[in-house]
């Protein structure tokens, strides 16, 4: 990048900051529809909470233990085996699960008590472990006037497992954003300053289209790392999704996805001569994607004639591998199918893009 | 030695009611403009006025001819000749949301100029209360002498303006012209177009008048006068530019 370039991307930023409604529409929609479907998704369950128990123990005071927890308000416990209350919470039955172990008696002093728990869920595990505590201390009490017996050992098990509903949304939401920051950051913005007359105006000075183009994906670039970043920090941090696959995996991702969008939005740009017909257009790329590729529900639950339509589209190409990365852990190398479904877009949008373009305004 | 020299430049467009035929919006026009100069540029709406300079300027591609800026190709080497050149186009839109300041130091960016003072610019055009002012809260003159700023801040040998004062109230006029007085006077060549014959008289030291895509004169002020001007029978008075202009283009609307 040049210094012209550099500046003229800077310049770019710098406007789009202080447009508070692109700011909106691009960091605050994706985060609020994740703090809202994400929660309504865990509030429904949390008037319940599911606690599987483990009773090695099996004698009086772990009688008295599980009974004080049934008497828990939101706890609902169910009892069983090790293996089959581990699959609960893999399956997503259960919350958390607590194995009393055959040492649990009256004589004990600092016993620990595993609890495994389901690490997408860690808002409602929060929730029940001050209970759980409560409970214990109860006993405790009861028995021996507050001299600590027993302690909880967490562990996360979850790993592998069923994924939360926050931890599916989140990589389609931030693929989502992403899309928005740079199909309509790029499409919009270029039809707007064609007409206006401010592209002609910074083409009366000596740089050159492709200066121009540098600076717009640079900048687009830099902002849709910043929107994925403050994404997925409120996401894990405050909502409590999990990623378990590479982070550097995710961003990159989101840089790929980035290009092909803008590659889309100057196409759009290109095909559109008018601020209506970017409208249009750009609304009829916009629209389908975001309902058709899989953000908010899984493909594989639209009606079976829509599905290889949908699966077609760039942004599931994008939200499938955003999503294989972050909840199942996925490498490159099992991505690689929908990377070639990006680049054959990005391919496709920039033969079009390319001869449709055009830099000088169009008298209607 | 000129500074612009034109050699029968054409530029066609499609007829708006028949887009499968043209018309020469500029027909083989050639001019030569000395190191120095105020040209100017008089015409009725579409006469080709504008289109004339964005070919010299190289933002409108030249059809046919050759036009040459500082002695360089502008059909080869358009690049290099808007380094040398200023120009304020007809109608400016700059991004919005950015101060003057800021358009002013992005312009300089994009011409290679790191180094730059913009509140000494917007010193020069009297702008400099209005710095931290974005280009939308400005009145009309005061947009036009920003325009004219962000054209100088390559310090170019070589300012286009295309039409200036149209819509300015006259004191804005007046202010507008002492400006581009003081700049021809640092040295800067002026070509600029209008449709106000006072501003030609006063402002150019020759005038081109254009119609329909064609220079039909070009002299100096006087001599036009001289030689268009119906004369009185009685009184030997003098006419203006404008009697010129009307005798030359015809008294029909256009547009
Ligand atoms: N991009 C374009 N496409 C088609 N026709 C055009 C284009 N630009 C200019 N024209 C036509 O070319 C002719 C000359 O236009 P031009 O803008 O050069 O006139 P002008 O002398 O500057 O007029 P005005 O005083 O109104 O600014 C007009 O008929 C105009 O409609
Ligand atoms: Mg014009």
């Amino acid at each position: 990048m040049n210094r012209a370039q550099l500046e003229l991307g800077l310049v770019f930023l710098k406007v789009f900051s202080r447009d508070r409604q692109s700011l909106i529409l691009g960091l605050f929609l994706p985060l609020f529809l994740l703090a809202l479907l994400g929660t309504i998704y865990e509030r429904r369950s949390a008037s319940v909470i599911e606690i599987g128990v483990v009773d090695l123990a099996d004698n009086a005071l772990s009688v008295r233990f599980i009974q004080s927890l049934q008497e828990t308000p939101g706890f609902v416990i169910s009892t069983g085996d090790e293996a089959t209350l581990k699959e609960g919470i893999k399956r997503g039955d259960l919350v958390l699960v607590v194995i009393i172990s055959s040492a649990f008696s009256d004589q004990n002093q600092g016993l620990e008590l595993p609890v495994m728990f389901d690490g997408g869920r860690i808002a409602l595990v929060a929730m029940a472990v001050p209970r759980l505590q409560q409970a214990l201390v109860d006993i405790e009490r009861d028995l021996r006037n507050s001299v600590p017996m027993f302690t909880l050992r967490l562990q996360d098990v979850q790993s592998g497992g069923a994924p939360g509903y926050l931890d599916f949304l989140l990589p389609g939401l931030l693929a989502l954003g992403l899309m928005q920051t740079s199909l309509a950051g790029s499409a919009f913005n270029i039809v707007e300053y064609r007409r206006k007359g401010i592209l002609k105006r910074l083409f009366v000075t000596p740089i050159s289209a492709m200066d121009f183009v540098v600076s717009m994906c640079a900048s687009r670039i830099i902002l849709v790392l910043a929107q994925v970043t403050v994404v997925i920090l409120v996401g894990v941090f405050l909502l409590g999704a999990q990623i378990d696959g590479s982070l550097v995996l995710l961003f990159l991702l989101a840089i790929l996805g980035c290009i092909v969008f803008l590659c889309m939005g100057f196409m759009i740009a290109g095909l559109s001569g008018t601020q209506e017909s970017v409208g249009m257009i750009g609304n009829l790329a916009i629209l389908p994607q975001m309902f058709l590729s899989g953000v908010f529900f899984p493909i594989e639950a639209m009606p079976g004639w829509l599905q290889p339509v949908a699966s077609l589209l760039p942004l599931t190409f994008l939200v499938n591998a955003m999503r294989d990365v972050a909840i199942d852990a996925a490498g490159i190398v099992a991505i690689l199918p929908s990377l070639a479904g990006m680049a054959a877009w990005t391919a496709l949008c920039l033969v079009l893009a390319a001869r449709f373009f055009v830099w000088r305004e169009i008298s209607n | 030695m000129p500074i612009i020299e034109a050699d029968g430049i054409a530029k066609s467009y499609p007829l708006a009611n028949d887009p499968s035929q043209s018309f020469l919006a500029v027909d083989h026009v050639s001019l030569v403009i000395e190191e120095g100069e105020v040209y100017g540029i008089l015409g009725p709406n579409g006469a080709g006025k504008t289109t004339t300079l964005e070919m010299l300027e190289g933002l409108t591609e030249i059809d046919e001819g050759l036009a040459r800026v500082d002695g360089i190709d502008v059909s080869k080497h358009p690049t290099e000749v808007k380094k040398r050149i200023g120009v304020q186009l007809q109608s400016s839109e700059y991004f919005d949301r950015l101060s003057l300041v800021e358009l002013l130091k992005l312009f300089a960016h994009l011409y290679g100029v790191h180094d730059f003072d913009p509140l000494a610019l917007l010193r020069e055009v009297n702008l400099e209360e209005k710095a931290r002012a974005r280009p939308a809260s400005l009145s009309g003159g005061q947009r036009q002498r920003f325009t004219i700023a962000c054209a100088l801040v390559n310090q170019p040998r070589v300012l286009f303006l295309d039409e200036p004062t149209t819509g300015l109230d006259p004191q804005a006029r007046h202010n507008l012209w002492h400006l581009v007085e003081r700049l021809n006077a640092q040295g800067i060549t002026i070509v600029l177009t209008t449709h106000y014959m006072e501003e030609a008289e006063t402002l150019c030291g020759r005038i081109a008048i254009m119609d329909h895509g064609i220079i039909i004169a070009e002299d100096t002020p006087d001599n036009l006068i001289m030689a268009h001007a119906p004369r009185p029978r009685e009184v030997p008075a003098h006419g203006n530019i404008e009697d010129v202009f009307l005798a030359l283009t015809g008294h029909g609307l256009r547009d």
